[in-house]
């Protein structure tokens, strides 16, 4: 399988700005130099807990946040994606590289190729309460991609968002109402359907099942699962439930304060984590099984500010086997087995 | 959108609404029946120009042929009342709307981009408002000269920093929600997203306070008329009716009240007006509940 | 009464522009000593209101329509709560029975400091008790030597003895309302608040939050959401009630960050013998901390049984069908088919019809008494 979305070296920091004057003092560092690969037809899911920087990966992926620095790249072939790296060591041929770059490179798009790139991916967001305009119909909500890139008249938009709402399990009769007539579970279907309407390659789901009932939630997996297949999509899954991500994703990666800690097999994760906050997450996960004697490793202390990141490996306070080279030396991701990435001086297992 | 039996509902929750309903659709009737109502004598050219039977000074009271009396230089009270509501509206609705419109412009422009945009407009805005509102609305028009116009005018150079900076803060508030960072995640420009998107979810708030302003804008409309700086000598208007009065508010020792009708007739047309929209605006603030469907 | 919460009967209706919502409908439930309680089931199964009602906080335009709710005070007789009156309610609210919420953002009060807030709570419940632990304080004070220094200071003393007294016996009285309002002799009441200080940074070190002192001087902005939740907790547990209702209190919170809450309120539990009734819809975090559950499915309740029970043997359909429905790592997660009733038009008979797989021709038209399958185990369905 090719390699759909590829980000080398990303990097997001939302400056914090002191004083009278408004000077930056420092940078909340969101997203902290991430190399993501996402093959065509994955379903990745990334996990993390609230501070991780997650959900600003996923939103800066669309360009609905303007990365700081690192490249994104959108169905680019790797000799393109090369050609920019050599250009960038060496520091020659400054023009080509700002034309390659232009041309390639999401994260620096603007304007009308920024425009047409988005067709190709959308966003769910977390809570359908608040991601659909109270006061459009449902017909137009779901037609408004559509509108905004022109791409068919109207009796053709009609038809499609006719279509597709059928596709998420609503029926057209629907189409006339507003979002406050409906439940969580049906609101997020529209937000999906919204989200299918310019036939797009990639969807970014936020948390989308995270303020829905389980049934509820069981239906709307099923239906993620029926649409990927049929319409042959990929999808980035962000989630703090790591039950859910191992039960419907093929790929799995844990994050961290802004860095991927582990990236690799779901299943394998879930039963042999090899970097410490994963199998903290793992254990502290509850389980419907309530004779399951739990050997609970609770992860003492809080997530620390993304302001601030211990120096060193970021997780070492609160590890229960930090070392002096912990504390030191920041680890980078590696390969640790069959296809697992750890970032870790002493992975597990 | 507008669920009308929800609405019956709603208005029949609060009956001091309709009571405001019927008395703006009362003024509204008498606006456009003004003709039909007080006709101009004949071989008038402006309507406007109230009609002077003589030219003493003295008011004279009701009698069947001027139902309201004669005013100071013998001014029919009634028909200056009755066309003064057409310029009442006419006031009210202008300089709202306009005001509206401007601030929505200028509004969207600073809340949406904020930035140096945002401060530029800001700070036009504070050097407006620095003024007392009455004081540079007077200045205006003794600049411009009296006529109704230049009190429109100077109600609309006074009124629309409040204006821009509420629409701003409206727009503020929407900002940052899900369906709008969805808009922009879609691809819309931002004039969509604005005219589509943000205006429509936060400008009820203001509209309401633009309808409970229309009265306001008319009581200080009257009040530049009282002092002289509004309409010209013997326009049909509200405040040019009290003007008339100042001099007979209180009568010869003894009668203090005898030339009552003066100034008690047109205030009370001004106080039903002015509790009319009142009264209609905090109707439309509570038809406009913002948690739509939450009953 | 061995039980701790007996509720009996209980109906709660809502009454709206859009009909009538039968939110809690005929339930019978009780919750014993020193155990927790699991309440679980999806939004708008009237678990909310049912917690919600032990503490006669429904809010307009609903009204407990019948059924009677005792609780068992530590003398006496039981009390039927639905039939006492507000003020006596509202002793009990906070102090024999307090409840903690899903956002705890919402439940502090932010121009406030955490010190503060839980002071208060001490301050409404406990002041009697406050004040005769420092009437003792004031005593020993009298009892020294009367010397050049102390001659000012000691009718003061004096007057603060005589206040705390009243204090202690009436916290109520018309005299001590007097003094409170007054600016100068307010100070004379300033040690009970400081009692109450102390008290409250006992509570907060008794809820692990690090760094105790530090957090009480702080506003609820400054804290992180677990830290919050905590404070939340200390002001629940300020007065030791007997029974402390937990509505989704770790819905919101990460997932590491959850499991030391649950830890929390565990240990507590155990170390001040009260129980918890547990809200949520989570059932893998209800099988974490519960010993007894019970299912409840638009307004009327399923099963109730023990927890061990209850997820190795489900009886009802709707329990079954939940189980199934929740993600479990190597299982893929299985959709109950149908949608939630409208609250409004609820089905006839038993409510679940219309989506249960084994159903009958009983099932539509007469609703299921209780039935005691197993010790413990009851359950509302005509399969048994």
């Amino acid at each position: 399988m090719d390699i759909l979305i590829e980000t080398r070296n990303l990097r997001v920091l939302f400056p914090i700005l002191k004083g009278i004057l408004r000077r930056p003092a420092g940078a909340v560092r969101a997203v902290d130099g991430i190399n993501l690969v996402i093959r065509k037809g994955q379903w990745l899911g990334l996990v993390g807990e609230s501070g991780c920087g997650k959900t600003t990966l996923g939103k800066t992926l669309l360009r609905l946040l303007r990365p700081t620095s690192g490249h994104i790249y959108f169905n680019v072939s790797t000799e393109i994606k090369s050609e920019i790296d050599s250009l960038e060591a060496t520091k020659s041929n400054h023009a080509r590289l700002q034309a390659l770059r232009q041309e390639c490179d999401l994260a620096i798009f603007s304007g009308r190729r920024l425009k047409t790139a988005r067709r190709k991916m959308h966003l769910v967001h977390q809570d359908p309460y608040t991601s659909l305009d109270p006061r459009m119909r449902i017909q137009e909500i779901v037609g408004e991609p559509l509108v905004v890139h022109k791409l068919m008249g109207r009796e053709q938009i009609r038809e499609r968002v006719a279509d597709i709402i059928k596709k998420v399990g609503l029926s057209e009769a629907q189409l006339r109402r507003y979002p406050h007539e409906f439940s969580g579970g049906q609101r997020q279907r529209i937000a999906i359907a919204r989200a299918l309407a310019t036939n797009p390659d990639f969807i970014v789901f936020d948390e989308p099942t995270s303020s829905l009932d389980v049934s509820v939630q069981a239906q709307i997996l099923n239906l993620l699962k029926e649409l990927k297949r049929e319409w042959d999509l990929t999808y980035l899954y962000i989630t703090h439930n790591l039950t859910v991500a191992e039960s419907v994703c093929d790929n799995l990666a844990v994050m961290y304060l802004g860095k991927f800690v582990e990236v690799g097999n779901p299943t394998e994760i879930f039963h042999t984590p090899k970097h410490p906050y994963s199998q903290a997450l793992v254990l502290s996960t509850p389980k419907p099984d309530p004779k399951r004697k739990r050997e609970r490793i609770i992860l003492p202390g809080e997530v620390p500010s993304p302001a601030n990141p211990p120096a060193g490996c970021r997780f070492h306070p609160r590890c229960t086997w930090a070392t002096e080279e912990c504390q030191q030396l920041e680890p980078v991701l590696e390969p640790a087995g069959d296809s697992r990435l750890v970032a870790c001086w002493h992975p597990l297992n | 959108m507008i669920d009308f039996k929800y609405l019956l509902y709603k208005l029949r929750q609060n009956p001091l609404s309709i009571v405001g309903i019927i008395i703006i659709l009362i003024f509204i009737v008498i606006a456009i029946l003004a003709p039909v109502i007080a006709p101009p004598p004949e071989g008038t050219i402006d309507p406007y120009q109230i009609p002077r039977y003589g030219f003493s000074p003295t008011p004279q009271p009701p009698s069947a042929e001027h139902p309201f009396g004669l005013s100071e230089g013998q001014y029919d009270i009634f028909y200056g009342l009755i066309w003064g509501t057409r310029s009442a509206f006419k006031v009210g609705l202008l300089v709202i709307g306009s005001v509206v419109v401007i601030g929505i412009l200028l509004g969207s422009l600073a809340g949406y981009f904020g930035g140096t945009v945002d401060e530029i407009i800001m700070r036009i805005a504070d050097i407006f408002l620095a003024f007392p509102a009455l004081i540079l609305a007077m200045a205006i028009t003794v600049a411009l000269g009296p006529s109704l116009n230049s009190v429109i005018l100077a109600l609309i150079t006074v009124s629309w920093p409040i204006y821009t900076r509420l629409i701003r803060g409206d727009i503020l508030s929407v900002r940052e929600e899900d369906y709008v960072q969805s808009a922009k995640g879609i691809g819309a420009s931002h004039s969509r997203i604005i005219v589509r998107h943000i205006l429509p979810n936060s400008i009820y708030p203001t509209l309401v306070m633009a309808s409970l302003d229309i009265g306001a804008v008319v009581l200080s409309a009257a009040a530049l008329s009282f002092l002289g700086l509004g309409a010209p000598e013997g326009y049909a208007d509200w405040g040019q009716m009290i003007q008339f009065a100042r001099n007979w508010i209180v009568g010869p020792p003894g009668n203090p009240l005898a030339y009552w009708y003066t100034v008690t007739i047109p205030g009370l047309f001004i106080l039903f007006f002015v509790l009319g929209w009142n009264l209609l605006g905090d109707a439309f603030r509570d038809i406009l509940d913002p948690r739509l469907g939450k009953r | 009464m061995n039980e701790l919460i007996k509720i009996t009967g209980l109906v709660v209706r809502f009454y709206t522009y859009d009909g009538v919502v039968q939110a809690v409908d005929n339930i019978d439930l009780d919750i014993k000593q020193a155990e927790t309680f699991g309440l679980v089931g999806e939004t708008g199964c009237g678990k909310t209101v049912t917690a919600l009602s032990i503490l006669r906080l429904i809010p307009s335009p609903g009204k407990i329509e019948a059924g009677s709710i005792y609780f068992a005070v530590n003398k006496g007789q039981p009390l039927d709560l639905l039939a006492l009156s507000e003020e006596r309610v509202r002793q009990i609210r906070g102090s024999r029975i307090s409840m903690i919420f899903q956002e705890p953002s919402a439940a502090l009060n932010p121009v406030f400091t955490i010190g503060d807030q839980i002071s208060e709570v001490i301050l409404l419940h406990r002041q009697a008790e406050v004040a005769e632990k420092i009437t003792k304080a004031v005593d020993k004070l009298l009892a020294q030597p009367r010397g050049f220094i102390n001659i000012v200071r000691w009718p003061l003393w004096r007057m603060e003895k005589s206040l705390y007294q009243k204090t202690s016996q009436n916290p109520r009285a018309w005299q001590l309302r007097v003094v409170h309002r007054i600016p100068l002799l307010r100070r004379l009441l300033s040690r009970i608040k400081d009692e109450a200080g102390k008290m409250a940074l006992g509570v907060l070190k008794d809820v692990e939050i690090p760094d105790a002192e530090r957090i009480f001087k702080q506003h609820p902005h400054q804290l992180s959401g677990g830290m919050k939740q905590r404070a939340v907790i200390a002001m629940a547990l300020a007065c030791s009630p007997k029974l402390l209702i937990a509505d989704e209190p770790t819905t919101s919170l990460d997932v590491t960050i959850q499991a030391q809450i649950l830890e929390l309120l565990n240990r507590l539990k155990v170390d001040r013998e009260a129980s918890i009734l547990y809200i949520t819809h989570d059932l893998a975090v209800a099988a974490e901390i519960c010993d007894r559950i019970g299912v409840m499915y638009a307004g009327s309740l399923c099963e109730v049984g023990g927890v061990n029970d209850m997820y190795a043997n489900p009886l009802h359909p709707y329990t079954h069908a939940l189980l199934d429905a929740v993600p479990k790592p190597g299982v893929e997660p299985r959709a109950i088919g149908g949608f939630l009733p409208d609250p409004i038009n609820l089905p006839s008979g038993c409510k679940f019809h219309p989506r249960c797989p084994r159903v009958m021709e009983r099932c539509r038209e007469q609703v299921p008494a209780m039935r005691e399958v197993a010790a413990g185990h009851s359950v509302w369905c005509h399969l048994y």
